[in-house]
């Protein structure tokens, strides 16, 4: 079936028309600059697909950076800048925090935009809800990270004789061996986010989607009942004991670098694992192994990078068409998530070119979608606003880090879920 | 008669044709009916079956894994639309009033397709979330929609086959109904005409035939005989009574011919002995009195001798008319006996009547003022008057009666003519002046 051109398909062929004007032309009408918290080396390469692509148009590209996604230094440091008179045309941002954005009533709304490029069309809906403010498109997706995602060392787990996990038991039983291999079985960083991280997987794994979307999504306080709460707090001490010492003065990426170098057996991350190791030259299959967290096959719980785009930026809205129409453009979005491991924004991306780690992901996330088992990440602030997702910060990393045992834990996740939604 | 046969066999010819009619209708309407209603519905129930092959095909898309075979799969779906259009038009002309229903199924059909091609679109986009609430919010709800009215339009006529079929059944109890009364109407019709026509035509005429000929045998020969003019047995009839009646004048022509005196114009001896022996019987059996009055022109032969016959036969012609012209009652009779004699038969009267009928005659001839220069009575012709009566009993008949009278004309003759004599037979002689 042939696409018809969209109706106003002027508006998204203009800014090319005018960006090819403008290169012709001496004097640069206009640039694009945004404002991100790439700067690890994998996330370096992530954003030079993006100038690439800007730049091949003709526009100048600036940026700034600061780092921790979806963190309040991140969010302060833009504030200033906003503040200051000093908005970027775009600023990368995820989860509830494009919401908070939006009710300031700073940002650009994108519906235009988002209707000449048929993002209604081709970014799930999980994704949507978050790029959307009271029904208007305010943020463009550029990808969905995972984070229900095992990483692991090839090496050692043939070493060890592992095999891939299939539920709880076989897990506890790769990394039982893995500890009697003298390795960390489980790495993990100090940040709360990382355990919540490693939370979600859990809960989704012992609660199930409809769980998992109506306590964390819906935030229905019925749904956390406390003897399945009480099964998933289980589980996180049981794995208390394999992530070995001095966790709690990791980062993320010191993590990854542990299983990349076979000090550790695996990591529960993000997909933006898979960028990492593939800046390093490392391949699926060959040096690191990415496994779905056992008992949630099926369940794709996503980050998605967007950007928001500011009012007051000094670009006009040549620029700022433009830079969302690349953003969103599959090309793009092909290039830049080779780079970050995630899965596109836009699910019809070809994913030929994708490792396989990458396919995986992309064919997790169009099957989820035929499930509606694709959801926000409580971790990474894509499941719900951020007041409730501190509250499960704090008593994820507590609980974790052994300063409250199992039914503390239970009974102050309902507690604090229930004031975060007061 | 053939009439009637011709018309009954006309109606019955008639009725059949129409109840014939009627009941080719009646099937016809039937075989209509299982035409219409049952195809109708045959085939909305087929394309109900194109509807659930279409949701399968759309449910099928999300277990797809390659975006080739999900776009194939709305190649069969536009094949499965034009099925399902083409059984819809294929209903059209069955559902008669059902039209805007149609109309409207046709109008539902073309969304639900429409939203299984943006399902189709969305999952080949690998928008399996968003064909998912496509499906939920919008291709549910309007293939149900569609669904609920396609089994409406196949309640509409199912409904329709009932209430027709049950309007057939009435129309047969009707059809039966109307030939039953049309041939009840009919048979009625036949016997009031034929009631109609044997009185008109049979009976009434029969009677006016019969009261002619009771008129005929009355004698009365002036009434119109009814019915001459008609060609049936009727008409048959009074012919050969018009020929009884012709017949009949002559016989009475006849018959007065031979009783009437050709002289005077009055019965003549002949007829006298009928009458008298009639009225013998007549007045015997009622136990009347019969009076037998004998007549006798004075001094005729002195008359006839000087005046001639010719004027002889006229003053017998004169005397006859007198005393004809005398006699009032129906009954009475008055006859020539002969020559000059004259004899008159009263029934149901005595002696004393008879005087009285006698005084009557006298008077009569008299009345004639006859000039008879040679009588030995008068100047003018008178009568001598013999009477005698009797009430007729065994031991007496009429020529003891005609003897007595005939005695007692000669007494009057004796007694100086231009008088009466009576006498009752077994009563004493009585002598009146």
């Amino acid at each position: 079936m042939p696409f018809p051109l969209p109706r106003n398909a002027w508006r998204l062929l203009l800014p090319l028309v005018l960006a090819g004007a403008a290169q012709a032309a001496p004097a640069q009408r206009y640039e694009i600059e945004i404002f991100h918290w790439w700067v690890s080396g994998g996330e370096r390469a992530s954003i030079d697909v993006l100038r690439a692509h800007v730049e091949r148009q003709g526009i100048p590209f600036r940026e700034g950076a600061q780092a921790g996604s979806g963190t309040a230094r991140y969010g302060d440091a833009l504030r200033r800048r906003v503040a200051a008179g000093r908005a970027p045309t775009a600023a990368q941002s995820i989860g509830y925090d494009i919401h908070e954005w939006a009710r300031l009533g700073l940002l650009e709304n994108l519906d235009e935009m988002a209707a000449a490029g048929e993002w209604d069309k081709v970014v799930p809906n999980g994704i949507q809800h978050l790029s959307k403010y009271r029904g208007h498109w305010v943020a463009a997706p550029i990808n969905a990270h995972s984070t229900n995602w095992m990483w692991l060392n090839k090496a050692q787990f043939d070493r060890i004789g592992g095999r891939q996990p299939d539920g709880w038991d076989d897990l506890i039983e790769l990394l039982k061996k893995a500890r009697a291999a003298g390795i960390v079985p489980l790495a993990i960083g100090r940040e709360a986010w990382e355990h919540t991280l490693l939370f979600e997987a859990v809960a989704v794994g012992v609660g199930g989607a409809e769980f998992y979307r109506r306590a964390f999504l819906q935030l229905e306080p019925e749904a956390l009942k406390p003897e399945l709460l009480l099964r998933i707090f289980r589980r996180m001490s049981q794995l208390r004991g394999y992530l070995g010492p001095g966790f709690a003065r990791r980062s993320w990426d010191q993590a990854t670098d542990m299983v990349r170098r076979g000090e550790a057996l695996l990591q529960v991350q993000g997909t933006w694992v898979n960028g990492e190791f593939s800046h390093r030259g490392l391949q699926p299959e060959r040096e690191y192994l990415c496994f779905r967290f056992p008992d949630t096959q099926g369940i794709f719980l996503f980050n998605s990078d967007q950007y928001v785009f500011f009012k007051d930026s000094r670009s006009d809205a040549p620029a700022r068409q433009a830079l969302a129409a690349i953003l969103l453009d599959p090309v793009f979005q092909r290039d830049l998530n080779l780079a970050t491991g995630a899965a596109p924004g836009r699910v019809d991306v070809p994913r030929d070119a994708f490792n396989r780690c990458g396919r995986q992901n992309i064919d997790d996330l169009r099957g989820g979608n035929m499930r509606r088992t694709v959801m926000g990440s409580v971790a990474m602030g894509n499941a719900n606003p951020s007041r409730t997702k501190t509250a499960i910060y704090k008593v994820v990393s507590d609980h974790l880090s052994g300063r409250i045992d199992d039914a503390q834990a239970v009974r102050q996740l309902q507690r604090g879920i229930a004031d975060s939604v007061r | 008669m053939l009439l009637l046969v011709s018309l009954l066999g006309t109606l019955a010819v008639l009725i059949t044709l129409f109840s014939m009619l009627n009941m080719r209708g009646i099937d016809r309407d039937y075989r209509d009916l299982l035409n219409h209603d049952a195809a109708a519905s045959i085939l909305i129930g087929d394309a109900l079956l194109d509807l659930s092959d279409a949701s399968r095909l759309v449910f099928s898309v999300l277990t797809e894994q390659e975006e080739l075979k999900m776009r194939a799969t709305q190649l069969e779906l536009d094949a499965l639309q034009l099925q399902f259009r083409s059984r819809i038009e294929a209903v059209r002309p069955l559902v008669g009033a059902q039209q805007s229903a149609l109309d409207g199924i046709l109008v539902q059909e073309g969304r639900v397709f429409e939203r299984a091609a943006t399902i189709i679109d969305a999952a080949a986009r690998w928008r399996g979330d968003r064909a998912l609430e496509i499906i939920h919010e919008q291709f549910d709800p309007d293939l149900r929609a569609l669904r609920r009215s396609m089994d409406q339009l196949r309640d509409a006529s199912v409904l329709h086959y009932q209430e027709a079929s049950a309007e057939l059944h009435e129309a047969t109890q009707r059809a039966i109904a109307y030939t039953a009364v049309a041939f009840g109407l009919a048979i009625l019709l036949v016997i009031s005409l034929s009631a109609y026509l044997s009185v008109t035509q049979i009976s009434r005429p029969i009677v006016r035939l019969t009261r002619s000929m009771g008129r005929l045998t009355d004698r009365e020969y002036d009434g119109e005989i009814p019915g001459v003019e008609r060609s049936d047995e009727v008409g048959r009839m009074a012919r050969a009574m018009e020929l009884f009646r012709a017949t009949m004048q002559r016989a009475d022509h006849l018959e007065a011919l031979i009783l009437i005196d050709p002289l005077t114009g009055i019965a003549n001896r002949r007829a006298f002995n009928q009458t008298l022996a009639q009225e013998w019987a007549r007045s015997q059996r009622a136990g009347q009195s019969l009076a037998l009055v004998m007549i006798d022109i004075d001094c005729f032969k002195q008359f006839n001798d000087n005046y001639g016959h010719g004027a002889g036969d006229e003053c017998l012609a004169r005397v006859a008319r007198g005393l004809k012209d005398s006699l009032q009652r129906p009954g009475d009779f008055v006859a020539r006996y002969g020559g000059e004699e004259f004899v008159a038969v009263l029934g149901d009267t005595d002696l004393e009547g008879a005087m009285h009928i006698a005084g009557r005659f006298h008077a009569a001839v008299a009345a004639q003022k006859i000039p008879h220069a040679f009588s030995t009575a008068g100047s003018c012709v008178t009568i001598s008057v013999g009477i005698a009566t009797a009430v007729p009993a065994p031991g007496l008949d009429p020529k003891t009666l005609a003897d007595r009278a005939d005695e007692m004309l000669y007494a009057a003759k004796s007694a100086g003519r231009n008088t009466s004599q009576g006498a009752s037979l077994r009563a004493q002689r009585l002598k009146l002046a």
